[in-house]
């Protein structure tokens, strides 16, 4: 198959998984709409927060994909906690931060831009980027 | 007769019509339409007169000289989340009420910032207006008053209103979320060819297919203004040439051009090119989930 064959939603679904993790997604916490939101601010870190109630590797058994970031949340949660989620979540009860993401429903279990922001954060964390700095790529990127 | 009409429209004015009344039939019935355009949302709001067999309907049912809303009931509203130009005069984000003044040949298209106007509250001459001629195009119908957006593209769209034979044309253009151009000393930097791979990833069906994993090659230029990428073979037609669109230093997002023309950006995907000592070395595409997709390294 000659590569210009290949459809752009067949190439998006491939790279991205949106398409094909957004259907495949259940119950109703996910029936939530998936877009990106304007991002009025980010919140303030809670003073000694920890990864505590970030979910255990044992509860992503059926979501293989998200385990490398859940892990990398885990080192960084007093940053994670600093950064406002993108993905619209922050609209349910109890919503914090991105770390919010990973910790109960656990959104971020099957939500890409959870994630992505999560690993971005961890990436330009270990890169030596400030939390205003991480703030600022992930409004450039995910904003 | 006179008094009841006189009497609904102050009813209708007050905003006090009770449920029942609001939900009937009515002459000109109430309609949105709304377009969006690279984040820019525009919407009209109207009522929609029909001719009914009234001819001619500009000249005689609307006199010329009268300042008429395009519409009916409440005046015809323009609303705008962003500043924009239309027909090349500037219009600050906000929501007007919308009138055009109808002559034999030139009209005159009035927004007013007072937008919640009943239709018989003529505005008169301000400077908080913005006011412009324009030249109705002749025709036939529709019969049924219409706005409509009739074009789109990555920069604007056509803004229409037809009726009874006559319509205007205003072409909106939006401001762009993300410039286009790049400065030339910031172009210089990444300028080259690369070749590119595809990241290893799994079980899709398409990942699977054996043009995800052949190699290619980005040959990166700089032409009017633009950090373009020809990508050979690309990965389906519509992105053999890209833009590439500067949202952060070194982070770009790919825009599809498609006869020259910018048709399509791909906000899920972001390519962040590696820079050592002033020169690009190479780049990465990462999808939403900031995974690798794929990595281009220089070769000139």
């Amino acid at each position: 198959m000659d590569s210009t064959n290949l459809s752009r939603r067949h190439f998006l679904a491939a790279c991205c998984g949106v398409l094909a993790t957004g259907a495949a997604s259940p119950g109703p916490l996910w029936g939530a709409e998936w877009t990106r939101r304007a991002n009025p601010g980010h919140p303030t870190p809670r003073p000694g927060i920890t990864a505590a109630k970030v979910l255990p590797d044992a509860e992503l058994a059926d979501y293989p994909d998200s385990v490398a970031a859940f892990q990398a949340v885990r080192q960084i949660p007093q940053i994670v906690d600093g950064i406002r989620c993108n993905c619209g979540c922050a609209e349910f009860p109890g919503f914090y931060s991105l770390l919010s993401c990973y910790e109960g429903a656990g959104m971020a279990r099957i939500c890409h831009i959870c994630q992505g922001q999560g690993r971005l954060a961890a990436r330009l964390f270990k890169d030596g980027k400030s939390l205003d700095e991480i703030r600022t790529a992930i409004d450039a990127r995910y904003g | 007769m006179r008094h009841a009409r006189e009497w609904l429209v102050a009813v209708a004015a007050l905003g006090v019509l009770p449920a029942g009344v609001q939900a009937q039939v009515r002459a000109s019935e109430h309609a949105v339409v709304a377009q969006t355009v690279d984040g820019t949302t525009l919407t009209v709001e109207y009522s929609r007169p029909q001719a009914r067999g009234r001819s001619p309907i500009f000249g005689k049912v609307i006199p010329w000289g009268e300042v008429w809303t395009p519409g009916a009931n409440w005046a015809t509203t323009l609303e705008v989340d962003n500043d924009i130009t239309l027909n090349g005069h500037p219009l600050a984000k906000g929501k007007y009420s919308v009138w055009i003044e109808v002559q034999p040949k030139e009209w005159t298209v009035i927004l007013d910032p007072k937008s919640h106007v009943f239709h018989t509250e003529h505005p008169k001459p301000d400077s908080s207006q913005v006011r412009f001629g324009v030249t109705p195009d002749d025709g036939k119908g529709p019969d049924l008053l219409t706005w409509s957006f009739s074009d789109v593209s990555a920069t604007g769209t056509t803004l229409r209103m037809a009726w009874a034979g006559r319509s205007v044309s205003l072409r909106i253009t939006v401001p762009p979320s993300h410039p286009i151009t790049l400065a030339a000393e910031l172009a210089a930097r990444y300028v080259g060819a690369y070749a590119f791979q595809w990241a290893s990833r799994d079980t899709t069906e398409a990942q699977a297919d054996s043009a995800q994993v052949k190699a290619s090659v980005w040959q990166v230029t700089y032409r009017e203004g633009m950090l373009l990428a020809d990508w050979v073979p690309p990965p389906f037609e519509e992105w053999a040439h890209l833009v590439l669109i500067r949202i952060a230093d070194n982070w770009f997002l790919p825009g599809a051009m498609v006869d020259g023309q910018l048709f399509d950006v791909e906000g899920d995907l972001v390519i962040e090119f590696a820079v050592v000592n002033g020169r690009a070395t190479g780049f990465e595409i990462r999808g939403e989930d900031d995974e690798v997709i794929g990595r281009g390294t220089r070769t000139k």
